[in-house]
């Protein structure tokens, strides 16, 4: 009926309608497009700080074990250095935003406050040759992480990701994994 | 003017061109500035990679990371011939200052790479809007493409 009535009328209230619905999909592409990118930019950055952890996680050496001929990972030192090279990399220069809020030495989890994202991350460090590989995560996310040989230190970040916009469709999960074997030289 | 239908038929094309050309072109633009923030991504990974292994910021470590830059299109030129990449570290080891590099069985063995490119006029546009809605920008300094990392030194002092 309204519809009718404007087209109809020639006052310009089909211009103004027409303003109305090109404003609205103006914004709705506008957010749309924005909120994608920042997904992209969340995912990236979760992918390079998972990696440049385990690195350095993985050559965390046990100096004790070495003078008895075993070249294992130290898994006092491993959780700490994972964390604090990911902390350097994902929260201080990207995702600003993120407080720790479940600090555990083999899995915690951060939350931003604004945006109610929750970045929840498993790390663990198997020193054993891993035949069939073993699985990283909760019952809810999980990783398979690959069969190893040497000592390794797995983790698994996943994003809860709260899109904005009109059509909200829910939460969007972004899974990363990132495997880092020992290296002596 | 006079004509009333004619007129709002005119401002309903303009209206339309106008919306429709940001309709089009904007996902384009945005997805093109987050590819290229992407690639830099990709560039500072690498470059991670190179100066952990060089324990610093070496002349081989930067002649590594310009040449990768320039195969991934980041390769404007300053008027002196020099490339406008702006690559920079805690451990900064150029010119044969070897005393900066630093051995993964030294304490503070973190290194910090940071590699900086010019934007041009179109991405500073882009990233405006983009700081509408995200308080996170493409940029963390005003007209650079700026990315940042932190690695542990696998460099072993001979």
């Amino acid at each position: 009926m309204l519809l009718t009535k404007l087209t109809k009328n020639n006052k310009g209230g089909a211009v103004i309608f027409f303003a109305l619905m090109l404003t609205l999909l103006f914004s709705s592409i506008l957010i749309i497009v924005l909120d994608t990118t920042h997904v992209m930019k969340v995912s990236r950055d979760l992918d390079l700080a998972l990696d440049l952890a385990t690195k350095a996680a993985s050559a965390q050496l046990n100096w004790e074990e070495v003078y008895n001929g075993n070249f294992i990972i130290d898994v006092n030192n491993a959780p700490a250095t994972f964390r604090d090279i990911f902390e350097r990399n994902f929260l201080r220069r990207g995702q600003t935003g993120y407080v720790l809020t479940e600090p555990f030495q083999w899995q915690y989890e951060f939350i931003d406050p604004t945006t109610r994202n929750v970045l929840t991350i498993f790390i663990e460090v198997q020193n054993d040759p891993q035949p069939t590989g073993f699985i990283l995560g909760d019952a809810r996310h999980n990783a398979i992480i690959p069969p190893t040989n040497n000592p390794v230190v797995a983790a698994f970040g996943v994003v809860r990701y709260n899109r904005v916009g009109m059509w909200n469709t829910g939460p969007v999960y972004l899974r990363r994994v990132a495997v880092s074997q020992l290296t002596v030289n | 003017m006079a004509n009333k239908k004619r007129g709002s038929s005119t401002m309903e094309i303009v209206l339309c061109i106008g919306v429709i050309t940001f309709i089009l072109f904007f996902p384009i633009a945005m997805f093109s500035l987050t590819n290229r923030q992407t690639t830099m991504s990709t560039l500072l990974i690498h470059g991670l990679q190179i100066v952990s292994l060089e324990g610093g910021l070496t002349d081989r470590a930067e002649e590594l990371i310009v040449s990768n830059a320039n195969r991934l299109g980041f390769n404007r030129r300053r008027p002196d011939g020099t490339n406008e990449l702006i690559i920079s570290s805690n451990r900064d080891a150029r010119g044969g200052l070897d005393a900066n590099r630093v051995s993964k069985i030294d304490g503070d063995a973190l290194i910090v790479l940071m590699i900086q490119y010019p934007v041009d006029l179109e991405a500073r546009f882009l990233n405006s809007i983009g700081n509408l809605i995200n308080s996170e920008g493409f940029m963390e300094e005003a007209g650079y493409f700026t990315v940042s990392g932190y690695v542990h030194s696998e460099w072993v002092r001979p």
